[in-house]
């Protein structure tokens, strides 16, 4: 009987330690996971500004026009053609 | 028994506390050198203990802060940084069997790789900036020795329309002409340094700190729409195409709030690869470029002698029949006139009627003007290299420096500095400063010239765009230009004018009655023709032509017929008047009773009207309606037949 607070504190101590080891595992994990999704942010993003710019160089002006001339054959609007809303 | 036997055992052994001496001996001299040992370690050792186990611990990184992006008004992208990877190595480190491979993945010669290595020793660069495929296939060779490093590549998607305005930044990140270089501070990012902690695997732990923040560089907004630079990027590169010039420059801008839409400049260059051209194609010939403005100042003198009293619009000058001699200086006008009112004088371009003018007025009166338009100063536009243009000082201004000014020479300008002139008359004398961030307040200045001075003038400039003016070319289809021709001889270098070598200008705004363009177009040396109304009006009128349309001002036909319908007013009940965009035709549309003039319309209106009205229409041709049956104001039926017939 004198001995059973003993044994209840090495099994609390016990568990805690399991508590810990389990925690430090969740805790390597968590920043993996954080770490790979960073990593993925940061791959998405470097796509989003490539993109913006493929974006920005295909839409430029000067190509549309001669697109628009040379595929569609479309000219300026002539003044008689344009309406206000 | 037992006794004997221990008594044997004992006199033929040695006892065991005796044994235990030797080994409590061993344990207390592990124990002494475990003792001294973490001594070492954690007294004597201790600091470089304690920053092994910080980099075990803990792991430092730069963080390189990209460039700001620039932007035109409408947010589209002019400028980004973009990550992209260069290879390093300390150079004593890399292999000599291995130089082959790496030069093959890098895409170079042995020799160039061997070369670009030297005798160094330490770091070197081994590619800077390298593109995806060339990544992997050095990354495939897993070099220990080489090192991959991430840094920012500047790319510019409009390329060369608008890379004299950009300018471009060098390989380590910096400004080096245009926009880059003279807003560098603001848009450089400076780096940062994190500090992460590592699990024993070396993962990075949650949190983590700054040590250093970085400064992300600051994006910039700029007033040009890249739609209007393309549109005078292209206008005037063929402008420059069919005259055989050397080069030319283009202002486009808002005179409402100084907004400068475009500034373009030929020959140019492409900032992606502005090492492949010379420095001399980088400069911006807007700002940088001084000219002789020729005839292009003559409003301005004009102006100055309206504002000053002494003269009127209906006022007279005598015109000496085309030569006039101020002290040892004879003018010569190309047409010989007689008497012109001030309005014939912008009209036919007189040197001798604005020289005549301008002597009158007073150097000093003409000179505080061109002062106050800004002429003869930098303008404050933040771009570095902008030129002051030239302009003597009022105290060195003789008869004949008076009477040259008043007609262009003898003064230099920037096509930028002419530009701002302009916005001047056409914001009612106002002085209207050039603005390129839009995020800078407008900027509106002095009284320059007062209202009725500057209407008064842009009248004259509008009849300098008519049929019998100079500057008939400039005036797009549907639209009313305030504009004048210029034709100025380049000097030679030693005080005089060369012969054969010109500048053709032509600046102006529209349309004329409410302004939403300021247009100046400069064109060096050209060879098919010299005259600003031949080589700058056309390019003039396709920057025109295209801008006003995609800026939605109407053409003035339609003008007034939406400007009443926004009243609420029913064009075909109010009768308003019509202005032809070419002339002032005033016509009125009357139904009342009978059939609705349609001529002057477009074919949309046309439609429009009839539709209203429950007729049926009948069209032939393209532009506006010349002809119509039944004829206007005829009697008819509510329900009929319309025909008309358009004409450009």
């Amino acid at each position: 009987m004198k001995r059973t607070p003993i044994v209840l504190v090495c099994v609390l101590l016990m568990g805690l330690a399991l508590a810990e080891i389990w925690l430090a595992y969740l805790r390597v994990d968590m920043a993996r996971q954080r770490h790979d999704i960073q990593v993925m942010i940061q791959t998405e993003e470097k796509k989003i500004d490539k993109l913006s710019l493929e974006y920005a160089n295909l839409t430029r002006p000067e190509r549309l026009r001669k697109l628009a001339h040379e595929q569609l054959g479309m000219h300026a609007p002539r003044p008689d053609q344009l309406i206000q809303r | 028994m037992s006794e004997e036997k221990l008594k044997i055992k004992k006199t033929k052994g040695v006892s065991p506390q005796v044994r235990l001496i030797p080994v409590a001996g061993l344990l207390v001299l592990g124990m002494v050198m475990l003792a001294i040992r973490a001594v070492d370690l954690h007294v004597l050792q201790a600091d470089s203990m304690q920053k092994r186990a910080y980099k075990q611990h803990f792991h430092q990184y730069a963080v390189v802060a990209p460039r700001g992006s620039i932007y035109d008004r409408r947010k589209r992208m002019l400028s980004k940084s973009i990550e992209v990877a260069s290879f390093a190595a300390i150079a004593k480190n890399i292999p000599q069997e291995k130089i082959q491979a790496l030069a093959d993945a890098m895409g170079i010669s042995e020799s160039r790789l061997r070369k670009r290595l030297g005798h160094r020793q330490g770091f070197t660069w081994l590619a800077r900036q390298v593109a995806p495929a060339v990544v992997k296939r050095v990354e495939a060779l897993e070099m220990k020795a080489v090192r991959r490093e991430t840094e920012w590549q500047r790319y510019y998607p409009l390329g060369p329309e608008m890379g004299h305005l950009l300018g471009f930044v060098g390989i380590d990140g910096r400004g080096l002409e245009g926009v880059e270089h003279s807003f560098d501070q603001r848009l450089h990012g400076e780096s940062g340094v994190r500090l992460l902690q590592r699990d024993a695997k070396g993962t990075a732990l949650p949190g983590g700190s700054w040590l250093t923040p970085p400064k992300m560089g600051q994006s910039m907004v700029l007033t040009v729409d890249s739609n209007i630079q393309s549109i005078a990027y292209a206008a005037l590169a063929e402008g420059i195409r069919k005259q055989e010039a050397t080069s030319g420059s283009v202002v486009v801008m808002d005179p409402n709030n100084g907004d400068i839409l475009a500034m373009a400049s030929w020959p140019s260059f492409n900032p992606n690869d502005f090492s492949h051209y010379s420095p001399k194609q980088w400069r911006n010939r807007s700002i940088t470029d001084v000219f002789e403005p020729g005839s292009t100042m003559k409003p301005f003198t004009i102006a100055t002698a309206l504002d000053s009293g002494k003269w009127q619009v209906k006022s007279r000058v005598f015109c000496e029949h085309g030569s006039f001699r101020v002290a040892n200086y004879t003018i010569h006008d190309d047409h010989k006139e007689g008497w012109l009112d001030v309005t014939g004088v912008i009209q036919h371009s007189s040197n001798i009627g604005a020289a005549k003018i301008a002597l009158d007025v007073g150097a000093a009166a003409l000179a505080g003007k061109l002062n106050d338009l800004g002429f003869g100063q930098r303008p404050q536009l933040g771009l570095d290299g902008a030129s002051s243009g030239l302009l003597a000082d009022v105290s060195k201004w003789g008869e004949v420096e008076t009477a040259n000014i008043a007609f262009g020479q003898g003064v230099a300008v920037t096509t930028l500095q002419l530009a701002s002139g302009f916005a001047t008359l056409a914001h009612g004398g106002q002085r209207v400063f050039p603005r390129l961030l839009l995020t800078k307040p407008v900027h509106l200045g002095q009284q320059v010239f007062t209202p009725s001075t500057a209407h008064a003038v842009s009248k004259m400039l509008v009849a300098a765009t008519q049929p019998e003016g100079t500057g008939f070319r400039a005036v797009p289809k549907g639209y009313t230009v305030a504009g004048k021709t210029g034709t100025a001889q380049q000097a030679n270098g030693k005080g005089g004018y060369d012969k054969h070598k010109f500048t053709a200008v032509f600046a102006g705004f529209v349309p004329a009655n409410r302004p939403a363009l300021v247009i100046v177009v400069e064109v060096n040396e050209p060879k098919k023709s010299i005259y600003g109304g031949v080589v700058a009006a056309p390019i003039f009128r396709d920057i025109a032509t295209a801008s006003l349309p995609y800026l939605g001002v109407m053409p003035e036909a339609k003008r007034v017929i939406y400007a009443a319908k926004k009243k609420g007013k029913k064009v075909n009940r109010s009768e308003p008047k019509i202005k032809h965009g070419i002339g002032t035709i005033e016509k009125k549309v009357s139904i009342q009773g009978g059939m609705a003039d349609f001529t002057g319309l477009s074919l949309r209106e046309s439609y429009h009207l009839s539709y209203q009205q429950g007729w049926t229409l009948r069209t032939h041709g393209s532009g506006w309606v010349v002809k119509q049956k039944p004829l206007p104001h005829q009697k008819i039926d509510s329900e009929g037949d319309v025909e008309v017939w358009l004409h450009e």
